[in-house]
């Protein structure tokens, strides 16, 4: 169930609706309205032009216009639950449990394997998510790790680098690829 | 020569059989497992395809479209496990009679009425696909504004529990759109001095990142889940009695789903959903729906085939993406160079004539591997998510890397992941997001276009009686779910007090 406080007012069948206010979607709308005052603030930095020279269509024209709809529709959006409700639709349904420590620690992985691309270079990059990720998601058995983690990058590698001619990074292992 | 030969022989080509082939049973087999949907195979797909030309590029991804979205039906059934959320609606009546030991017939009755509706929508696709592109060359600019804000309006009725949500995250994937040097001005957008991003956002990595990379942290948290399997008996078609029962059902559903496929950004899953509600409601066996009822498989099973032909429509003819899937086709198109819209199908005539080759044969394949190749493909499920996802990982990083060598590509899929993680959760879906970021170049483009040959008079837009449905389409499309619903609500109302509502 969510955290979210309820009204006194019954949906269609017959539970409690929530709160008229939904607080997760205020803390949206904040984040939102953020982000569309800062790209608002960002669009008046741009370079002006003369009218002549933008044919009367200045460049901010578009994105303001599309700043202001979300912003419209942003602001609908802390009501939204409650009306949802009264339909029969939780909106709370996929967000109910929290986001679990596994998948935080998942998407720092990811991170930590992009950030050492550059440097380890894209064939090790890839033998490096292929141990992390199964480590990280709880595989134990080395016997499954290690072959997945020779087998599927070489095959990926042989695929893209002689088949597709794309160039991967060589990183560290530059002088070995040479 | 005439292009229907064309477009044919270009298909039959050994290589390219092998192509589609190849596309079918990695899109039989994607679709079969739970979480990697169609969009996100067809995403992972495009990398692989840069260096094939663009009809054989874009044949495989048409095929493994139409493959994927039948693949879901196998876990559905047999698992209780829609691979794909077009087979949601399958698993409903697919597993209860799987259960009672009966998954070859629930097999054989979706791949049947897979490829009836499959047909049926090819047949709409090739007609009508180069009469829409004929009627869409004498757009002008304020026309095409007007096509595609009816394609964004559609966001509102698009699959998902809240339009509002759709169309701001539809809104957003405009914005993004806007990111780089404005076509009239010159002007650097959103680029925050960062050189990579004058040329824009690319299209490869915020899909990559969002389908594959939001799925994979979704996935993150069901490592322990486990699935409920039943034994799986000897295929079968399904018998003439069953044929004759689910006849009206396949009807009614090829033309529901062609329907919904060629309306803009409406895809499969919706098409599905009515397939089902549709057979239930005109079926005389009510009560067997939700325990085993063969009409509830064939009818979403059906309608979600019949609308990844009915989504090619707008796709190929007008540049207007009909569902997520197709969103990513067009995607690809204008990254092997092409510009989707009428003036491909003008150009290259047997560019209609090669895709609707590649589903039929697509169609047909499925046929023949899905049938007795069911249970195989069900077993795929048994490679563990320790294995499967990092995979996914590393095609991803590859995929978004490939295309132009760049690891700041890596870095944009990354963060929509991230991004399209936290959107999903709280409602904001990934396909509004893409149709916005596709739909959004030609809405500023035209609109800028038009205002420029309008002299800045809006009022001239209403000059066009074709801009005038759109515009009248646009505000149905914006407000009809919601008077719909009110319009149901008054209905309710006005009912006599103690009758119980039917379906």
């Amino acid at each position: 169930m969510s955290d979210q406080p309820e009204s006194k007012a019954a949906g269609k069948d017959g539970t409690r609706l929530p709160s008229f206010l939904h607080r997760t979607d205020l803390w949206i709308t904040g984040i939102l309205l953020v982000i569309c005052g800062s790209l608002f603030y960002e669009t008046s930095t741009w370079e002006t032009v003369a009218p002549v020279l933008s044919q009367n269509i200045p460049p901010t024209f578009f994105p303001r216009l599309v700043l202001g709809i979300i912003v419209f529709l942003t602001l609908i959006l802390p009501f939204e639950s409650h009306y949802a409700a009264q339909q029969g639709t939780d909106l709370d349904e996929d967000r109910s449990t929290k986001v679990e420590r596994i998948t935080y620690i998942t998407a720092a992985g990811l991170l930590f394997v992009v950030t050492l691309s550059e440097w380890l270079g894209t064939d090790l990059s890839m033998v490096l998510s292929c141990v992390l990720l199964p480590m990280l998601w709880g595989e134990r058995r080395l016997k499954f790790i290690i072959p997945f983690a020779i087998i599927f990058p070489l095959a990926v590698r042989i695929v893209f680098v002689e088949a597709l001619n794309v160039h991967f990074l060589p990183g560290i292992l530059e002088p070995i690829l040479d | 020569m005439d292009p229907v030969i064309q477009g044919i022989t270009l298909i039959l080509d050994p290589y390219n059989l092998l192509l589609i082939l190849g596309a079918v049973i990695m899109g039989v087999l994607v679709g079969a497992l739970p979480g990697l949907s169609s969009t996100l195979a067809v995403a992972l797909l495009l990398p692989f395809t840069l260096q094939l030309e663009p009809i054989p590029a874009i044949a495989m991804m048409s095929a493994l479209y139409c493959a994927g979205t039948f693949g879901g039906s196998i876990t559905a059934i047999l698992i209780n496990t829609p691979g794909a959320p077009p087979a949601v609606a399958t698993a409903l009546d697919g597993f209860p009679l799987a259960q009672r030991g009966e998954a070859g017939r629930a097999l054989g009755i979706a791949a049947v009425s897979s490829v009836a509706g499959g047909m049926f929508s090819l047949l709409i696709f090739i007609v009508a696909t180069p009469m829409l592109a004929k009627i869409a060359l004498s757009f002008r600019p304020q026309e095409y504004f007007a096509l595609a804000l009816f394609g964004l309006s559609m966001l509102a009725s698009i699959s998902g529990k809240s339009s509002l949500r759709n169309l701001i995250a539809g809104a957003f994937g405009v914005l993004v759109a806007t990111i780089g040097i404005h076509e009239t001005t010159g002007v650097e957008r959103f680029v925050f001095s960062i050189p990579e991003l004058i040329e824009g956002i690319g299209f490869v990595p915020v899909l990559i990142g969002l389908f594959a990379m939001a799925e994979l942290l979704n996935q993150s948290s069901k490592l322990d889940s486990a699935v409920e399997r039943v034994k799986s008996i000897a295929i079968k078609l399904p018998s003439m009695a069953d044929f004759k029962l689910i006849r009206w059902t396949v009807a009614r559903s090829a033309v529901i789903g062609t329907f919904i496929g060629v309306l803009p950004a409406e895809g499969s899953t919706v098409a599905a959903i009515i397939g089902y509600n549709e057979a239930k409601r005109w079926s005389k066996n009510k009560a067997e729906f939700g325990k085993g009822a063969i009409e509830g498989i064939a009818g979403p099973e059906t309608a979600n085939n019949a609308a990844t032909g009915g989504a090619m429509v707008p796709t190929l003819a007008l540049g207007i993406p009909g569902s997520g899937t197709t969103a990513v086709i067009l995607a690809a198109l204008m990254v092997h160079g092409l510009r989707p819209g009428p003036y491909l199908i003008q150009n290259t005539p047997h560019f209609v004539y090669a895709i609707f080759t590649a589903m039929f044969i697509a169609n047909v394949l499925f046929l023949i591997l899905g049938l007795p190749g069911a249970k195989l493909f069900a077993r795929i499920t048994l490679i563990p998510r320790q294995f499967l996802w990092p995979s996914v990982f590393v095609f991803s990083m590859i995929g978004a890397y490939a295309l132009n060598q760049s690891l700041f590509d890596v870095w944009v899929m990354l963060l929509s992941g991230v991004l399209g993680f936290f959107m999903l959760r709280h409602g904001f879906g990934p396909a509004p997001f893409v149709m916005g970021l596709i739909l959004g170049r030609l809405v500023e483009e035209n609109w800028s276009r038009a205002m420029i040959i309008f002299d800045n008079n809006f009022l001239r837009f209403f000059e066009s009686w074709i801009v005038d449905l759109f515009f009248v389409l646009t505000i149905m499309g914006l407000f009809g779910p919601f008077l719909f619903r009110q319009l149901n609500r008054l209905m309710n109302k006005m009912k006599p007090q103690g009758r119980v509502s039917g379906d």
